[in-house]
């Protein structure tokens, strides 16, 4: 293709993105484009897989049923949020086998929280109140991204997250109306999992250089700063409401900007977490390995009884 | 059963699905109807042969499991603070979320 003609192909992608108009699969796109989306979209799928694993650490020992088939519930959840969006960044021409291979070596990233430990049940209310508020703010405003598969998987998965944060929410209530004891927990969970969960959203917008062509793409639709500073006007009446208190000592709502202030993040610690110095990277890692090498002979056996199926469905269509 | 493409229409869309008693005739309707609609490409296939979903359940297709755990209302949660409720511009129900 000429440059010209590529210029003009790109001309019409830019004016479909300027009018809302969702990209599909087999539309033309820019190779960045593409890239960037299987990036994202890959990065999104392991995050959901590796999410199963600080919770799955607790499922065996969830103080009651209710907590336990909750839990069960949110955990399969995710594992299925992981599969549609491997299918949505399959149908830009990645194999899942080649992203498997990039999360199982390491070379791919996922979101940090979950280089993270579950120490106590607190835990548990903590991840599902902070960290799974914190996505939803992030997937809600994902379902009106340009690419439509994205946008399709997320709408379903926003939809499926609704309890998350809320039998999140409950866990840390039922515990701050408790014992001492109990409280004392909570506290301390929040006090590990704020700033991390403020990490979430990424750098700050001046320091996010792939932000602005995101945000031309229509992949982003809120930058990282907007949304972070959504997620603690939302979440720090939360935690007072219960008596919780927020371990930032320069938190206060600003009157003029309608909006709260809060303390400057860590982000050595960002950094040295993305770059595989957290509590858990390896751990997380090695678990995952573990689960794809023990999980072999299942996945031998399923292939198996589908080529059988298929040899048999070839056998009746002949006979 | 047979489709027909618009002009110069990059999409493979159906934009008209004809119905015929057999391959000859469904070709026969498929080539008046391009010639009076002006449209670029026609194609026919027996609909015996077709497999597709059905639009009627579209919806299920993002509507989660029925459990009734996996139901926002199932977790008792105060009414205040107010209830954060995080707009998108979306229109469907869907995507509304009533925070704690």
């Amino acid at each position: 293709m000429s440059e010209k003609e590529i210029k003009s192909l790109e001309d019409i992608f830019n004016q479909r993105i300027a009018r809302d108009e969702k990209i599909e699969p087999k539309d033309w796109m820019p190779e960045k484009y593409r890239k960037t989306h299987i990036r994202q979209i890959s990065q999104h799928a392991h995050s959901e897989i590796v999410g199963m694993l600080p919770e799955g650490n607790w499922i065996s020992r969830c103080p009651t049923l209710r907590r336990k088939v909750a839990l069960l519930a949110k955990v399969q959840d995710e594992g299925g949020h992981g599969l549609y969006l491997y299918s949505a960044a399959e149908t830009l021409g990645i194999s899942r086998e080649e992203m498997f291979e990039q999360l199982h070596t390491g070379a791919a990233k996922y979101s940090s929280i979950f280089n993270y430990p579950t120490l106590t049940w607190a835990d548990i209310g903590a991840i599902g109140w902070l960290v799974d508020g914190a996505a939803i703010m992030n997937q809600v405003a994902l379902i009106n991204t340009s690419f439509g598969p994205y946008s399709r998987a997320m709408i379903r998965i926003c939809k499926e997250e609704s309890f998350h944060q809320r039998q999140g929410y409950e866990i840390i209530m039922t515990l701050m109306n408790g014992t001492q004891e109990q409280k004392d927990m909570a506290q301390d969970a929040l006090n590990r999992w704020w700033w991390p969960s403020l990490m979430m959203f990424g750098p700050r917008d001046e320091d996010s250089p792939n932000s602005e062509q995101s945000m031309r793409w229509k992949l982003k639709r809120k930058t990282n700063d907007e949304l972070r500073q959504a997620f603690v006007d939302q979440t720090v009446p939360q935690a007072e409401l219960i008596g919780l208190k927020v371990p930032d000592s320069d938190l206060k709502w600003n009157e003029e900007r309608g909006h709260y202030d809060f303390g400057p993040i860590d982000w050595d610690e960002f950094w040295q977490v993305v770059n595989g110095h957290g509590p858990c990277n390896k751990e997380r890692l090695a678990a995952r390995n573990k689960a794809w090498d023990e999980g072999a002979w299942i996945r031998e056996a399923a292939n198996a009884y589908a080529s059988k199926q298929a040899a048999k469905e070839e056998q009746r269509k002949t006979a | 059963m047979g489709s027909v493409r618009s002009k110069n229409d990059l999409n493979t869309d159906t934009v008209e699905a004809l119905h015929a008693s057999d391959a000859k005739m469904a070709l026969k309707m498929q080539e008046m109807y391009t010639h009076v609609a002006m449209k670029a490409l026609a194609f026919g296939q027996v609909s015996a042969q077709i497999t597709a979903s059905n639009p009627d359940e579209n919806g299920e297709m993002f509507e989660p499991a029925a459990d009734v755990y996996r139901h926002p209302t199932f977790y008792v949660l105060p009414d205040e603070p107010k209830t954060h409720v995080i707009e998108v511009g979306f229109t469907a129900e869907s995507t509304r979320f009533n925070c704690p």
